[in-house]
């Protein structure tokens, strides 16, 4: 599925790397503890968290993941989105918690599947 | 002409009866009677977000030969841990100030222990009404350019340990942070390792109950007991240094 899908239904605010959106979703992974996010998700991932801290990019793209997805969403740190358009990573912002996200991306992801 | 330089043993990571997480016993006398008999030469208040206890602190330690340092271990907007060490009490109290715009005010849940606030005679003055577990409402970058903006030092807590340490939250420990050192619980620890030769690295005890107090060290080699020599030791310079065993 294309992470452009999931930008769409989600209505999810697009932060930083706007032309990446064309992207490939392999999978997902939900963690705010940046260590255990560097150890566990894989690449192609959908990475959802709460932290806005500059080292996100870092992490994000050192595992190649498709998008980071900023969770309970409030405000990004300039510098992280700048960081951000340097590294080609897709920042994505929402209102909503993890859980209500990932229900719905599970859901979007069974429909691509059977379709 | 060469400064005469001594060892001194510090332990500056100690909670009183004021953080939520800590026992009762952590009273203003307790500790210091607890410092006395291990002869510690320096010592460090650093209770979460706050620093109401360490005038009872101050005073019940009045006339025995210790040093008090003025800390606090403060939770960043990333729920990393860090230390802030402050010259004198009048500019943690000031920091305490600008803190609080930055604490919400959530009531301390029942799940934790009061937060005592007590004198140097162990009376209680009262209870601290907001929940200091909370983290604050800035970075750790902020964080740091605010304990420097009243001349403190700022050090990451027990980066080590997962829940609460800089490496655990924010997976690495970025160059051009401006710490002026580290804390570690264990210089054995593969991550404590990995920064050991980047920063001056200090071990203490974190106590939380009064047999914790002194359990961990660090051994500082410097003229004497000021904060001045502490900052010269962290930085090397002069020949202070923070001494390793
Ligand atoms: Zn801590
Ligand atoms: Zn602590």
């Amino acid at each position: 599925m294309k992470l452009k899908k999931i930008v769409d239904k989600l209505k999810l605010k697009v932060l930083s790397g706007k032309e990446y959106l064309d992207r490939e979703v392999k999978g997902g992974y939900s963690g705010d503890m940046l260590s255990d996010v560097l150890a566990n998700s894989k690449e192609g991932d959908i990475w959802l968290t709460v932290q806005v801290h500059p080292n996100i990019v870092a992490v994000s793209s050192m595992k190649g993941h498709c998008a980071v997805l900023i969770t309970n969403c409030k405000e990004v740190d300039k510098e992280t989105l700048e960081k951000a358009e340097e590294e080609k990573v897709v920042i994505l912002s929402t209102k909503l918690d993890s859980f209500s996200c990932i229900k719905e991306i599970v859901k979007l992801m069974k429909d691509e599947g059977q379709s | 002409m060469k400064d005469n330089l001594n060892l001194f043993t510090a332990d500056l990571h100690i909670h009183t009866c004021l953080s939520p997480c800590a026992e009762l016993e952590m009273s203003p006398k307790e500790i210091v009677k607890k410092i006395k008999k291990l002869k510690i030469d320096i010592v460090a208040i650093t209770d979460h977000n706050s620093s109401l206890n360490i005038q009872g602190v101050r005073d019940a330690s009045r006339g025995l030969d210790f040093k008090l340092f003025y800390g606090m271990e403060i939770t960043t907007r990333e729920e990393v841990h860090l230390l802030g060490y402050f010259y004198t009490l009048k500019a943690i109290n000031d920091f305490q100030k600008f803190l609080d715009s930055h604490l919400e005010n959530t009531d301390n849940p029942k799940i934790f222990e009061e937060q005592v606030i007590a004198n140097g005679k162990d009376e209680v003055l009262g209870f601290c009404k907001k929940n200091l577990y909370m983290p604050i409402d800035l970075s750790i970058e902020q964080t740091i350019d605010s304990i420097h903006s009243f001349k403190g030092i700022a050090i990451p807590a027990h980066i080590d340990r997962m829940g609460f340490g800089i490496v655990g939250q924010l997976g690495f420990i970025k160059e051009t942070l401006k710490i002026d050192g580290i804390e570690c619980y264990d210089r054995n620890s593969e991550i404590a390792k990995s920064y050991l030769k980047r920063y001056p690295t200090l071990t203490s005890s974190d106590a939380h109950k009064l047999d914790d107090i002194g359990k961990r060290i660090t051994i500082f080699k410097m003229k004497d007991r000021s904060f001045k020599e502490f900052k010269f030791a962290l930085r090397g310079e002069k020949g202070r240094r923070i001494l390793f065993l």
